[in-house]
């Protein structure tokens, strides 16, 4: 090889990677963004239910409380308590927001520059993973309240998690594939099955996703604020944003699972699908403003007694109907 | 399947005996051991148990409790096009009574002498022994204080000073954000009754005049 | 050559595992300065000073739970295989292979009546 190819080479590796460097860059500040607006969302339409006013001061009518509180929060002092060193205490909520935000590699968008052929599993994988996140958050601090979120946490999780996963493979039993694009462009989730499948998937999530009426995590008059409780500062801050851009996920994988009529179109179904998104992630806030919380045995009776065996026979059913 | 519905009932048998010994240790020793025996003060049959399909095709759908669902979260959505109930507190003020005691004020005649004659009557009157006057008479013979001091860390705002004074001077205006960073700023004089008068009087003398039917 | 060889989505995991050990280091350089405190040191607690460890053993039912997790977390591994390929490969196999898997998940939920039936699942 002689020079000037080496040259070549050099000049074409660098601008793959300037290109890989600019779309990851992208996706995580829209990311990062939505997840910001979503819980001033959540704020502000929680504010509006109890008829209050909800955050209205920072910039106009407080739509930018959730970027002065990340500020704040990153100015915070990071105190460590004394039985941790400090890079365990630092790696729980890095391990959550990886976790949170690896997710966003099977965003189907059609302008992605990576296609992800099992991005189903892939999810399934991270968000398993995220319990360990949760685990070293909540176990290592030593304090009691932590201990007992993180344990409703992990309990929560991995009981809603195979209720969840057995929905998932029912929806995509249809697709025939795993692949989160090829999902979004099925046209095939418009009738009273999938109406059912659609409120099984609900529930996952809200469980999934530890949000009222399941959020036994962070039951305030019991836990004070669950198993982030020794985190202030940008741990704290890391952890919220792993929490909520979890929700944004779930309420993109119901667009992508239950929403999919007309998304197959290229730009016009992107706008759709987005518009999905943001109502999906709206009825997160409308269950919060709605649903008193529920009792931590009735929700364990419930997984396991009720929405997994009907999950099974929903995913029997499918199969039956897939034949 | 033989060995299977036997592994099933056996479980069940054993978890059943359990629960029997547990009710039989209650109900033998009746106030020496209590734990873990339930009563169920009012047993509600369930529908699913009835064995009757008309009952359960009726009890399920109900159990779902969809238009449940759906009602609360319009009721909910409605809300959020309803007035809020909350004030924009520094920006937004909640209208005021015109018998509002808020913070203490010495008023002035219009030709601006003081009001205050040191007749002491609010002084007298004050339930928390907030109010010091010291009086002495001035050189054309009016009587006048030398020394007016409200202590309004003291005072309860009943409004007995200003129901008490006989010409109007010492009343309590329409302020009510007047907060300091230290006790001695709470420590009246008469110097600063007097500005809050001048500062206040419009607003006094207008709630004085709404509520005069009844003074 | 090198392009080709830097895969995207690792690319992107790599990114994201950056930014956010960044954000917490960022935290940390950005924060104000630690004022040391005893108070700061120990573990929330309502009102006073935690009295012990909270290292205590917990409820049995986590642990039994975490089981039967697994349990059916092995019956997913076995779903995915085939809603993959239930169109592609199992159909075309023969009709008894839909006949087995319907059979396997027979006996999964006759597992979770018999888990529910020995008051494993009860709470």
């Amino acid at each position: 090889m002689n020079f000037e190819g080496q040259q070549i080479l050099w000049v074409q590796t660098l601008w793959g990677v300037l290109h890989l460097l600019i779309s990851s860059v992208v996706v995580m500040l829209l990311m990062m963004i939505s997840v910001a607006f979503f819980i001033v969302i959540e704020r502000k339409g929680l504010g509006m239910v109890q008829l209050r006013q909800g955050p209205n001061k920072v910039s106009v009518k407080g739509i930018l409380q959730a970027v002065a509180d990340g500020v704040k929060l990153f100015k915070k002092e990071v105190s460590f308590p004394v039985c941790l060193s400090h890079f365990t205490f630092a790696l729980g909520p890095v391990i959550c927001f990886f976790c949170a935000y690896s997710l966003y590699l099977v965003f189907p968008n059609s302008f992605g520059s990576n296609r992800f052929e099992l991005g189903v599993l892939f999810f399934l994988c991270i968000s398993s993973f995220s319990v360990y996140g949760v685990f070293l958050v909540g176990w290592l601090c030593d304090s009691r309240y932590a201990f007992l979120g993180a344990m409703r946490a992990i309990a929560q999780s991995i009981s809603y998690e195979v209720f969840l996963s057995t929905v998932l493979f029912t929806s995509f039993l249809f697709v025939g594939s795993y692949d989160v694009f090829q999902g979004r462009s099925n046209e095939f989730f418009t009738s009273v099955f999938s109406l059912g499948l659609l409120m099984l998937w609900f529930i996952a999530a809200l469980a999934e996703t530890n949000r009222a009426p399941f959020d036994f995590v962070e039951g305030e008059s019991e836990l004070v604020a669950g198993y982030m409780v020794e985190y202030g500062g940008g741990g704290f801050a890391l952890l919220a944003l792993a929490e909520y851009s979890n929700i944004m996920f779930m309420s993109m994988m119901t667009g992508v699972m239950f929403f999919n009529s007309g998304m197959s179109s290229f730009l016009f179904g992107d706008i759709i699908f987005s518009v999905w998104v943001v109502f999906i992630s709206y009825l997160f806030v409308l269950v919060r403003g709605t649903m008193p919380r529920y009792r931590y045995d009735l929700l364990m009776d419930l997984c396991w007694k009720i929405l997994l065996p009907l999950s099974l026979g929903m995913f029997v059913l499918g199969a039956v109907i897939c034949c | 399947m033989a060995a299977l519905v036997r592994l099933f009932t056996a479980s069940r048998q054993a978890q059943l005996t359990g629960v029997r010994t547990i009710q039989a240790r209650c109900q033998s020793s009746v106030d020496i051991d209590r734990e873990g025996c339930f009563i169920n003060v009012n047993p509600q049959k369930s529908p699913l148990a009835a064995q009757d399909v008309a009952t359960i095709t009726e009890h399920v759908p109900k159990s779902l409790f969809i238009a449940e669902l759906v009602k609360g979260m319009s009721i909910v959505q409605s809300m959020m096009f309803r007035e809020q109930a909350t004030l924009n507190y520094p920006f937004e003020k909640g209208p005021l009574s015109p018998r509002f005691r808020g913070e203490h004020a010495l008023r002035r005649y219009p030709s601006g002498e003081e009001r205050c004659i040191a007749c002491k009557l609010c002084e007298a009157i004050c339930p928390a022994q907030a109010i010091t006057i010291e009086a002495e008479t001035r050189a054309d013979g009016s009587r006048r204080t030398t020394r007016y001091d409200i202590d309004m860390t003291k005072c309860i705002f009943c409004g007995f000073c200003q129901e008490a004074c006989p010409v109007d001077a010492i009343v309590e205006g329409p302020n009510f954000e007047y907060s300091t960073e230290t006790h001695e700023e709470l420590l009246y004089n008469k110097e600063k009754l007097l500005n809050n008068g001048d500062q206040w009087e419009p607003a006094i003398s207008a709630n004085l005049q709404a509520d005069y039917l009844y003074r | 050559m090198g392009v080709s060889l830097m895969n995207e989505g690792l690319f992107f995991l790599c990114f994201v595992l950056v930014l956010s050990i960044g954000l917490m280091l960022v935290s940390m350089v950005l924060g104000q300065r630690v004022r040391r405190n005893r108070d700061k040191l120990v573990a929330f607690e309502c009102g006073f000073d935690p009295m012990s460890s909270s290292r205590t053993p917990f409820s049995f039912r986590f642990f039994v739970l975490a089981l039967l997790f697994l349990i059916f977390d092995v019956e997913v591994v076995m779903i995915i295989a085939f809603c993959y390929s239930l169109k592609t490969v199992f159909l075309s196999l023969s009709s008894m292979t839909v006949l087995y898997f319907f059979l396997f998940f027979f006996i999964l939920l006759l597992g979770l009546v018999h888990e529910a039936n020995e008051g494993s699942l009860d709470w």
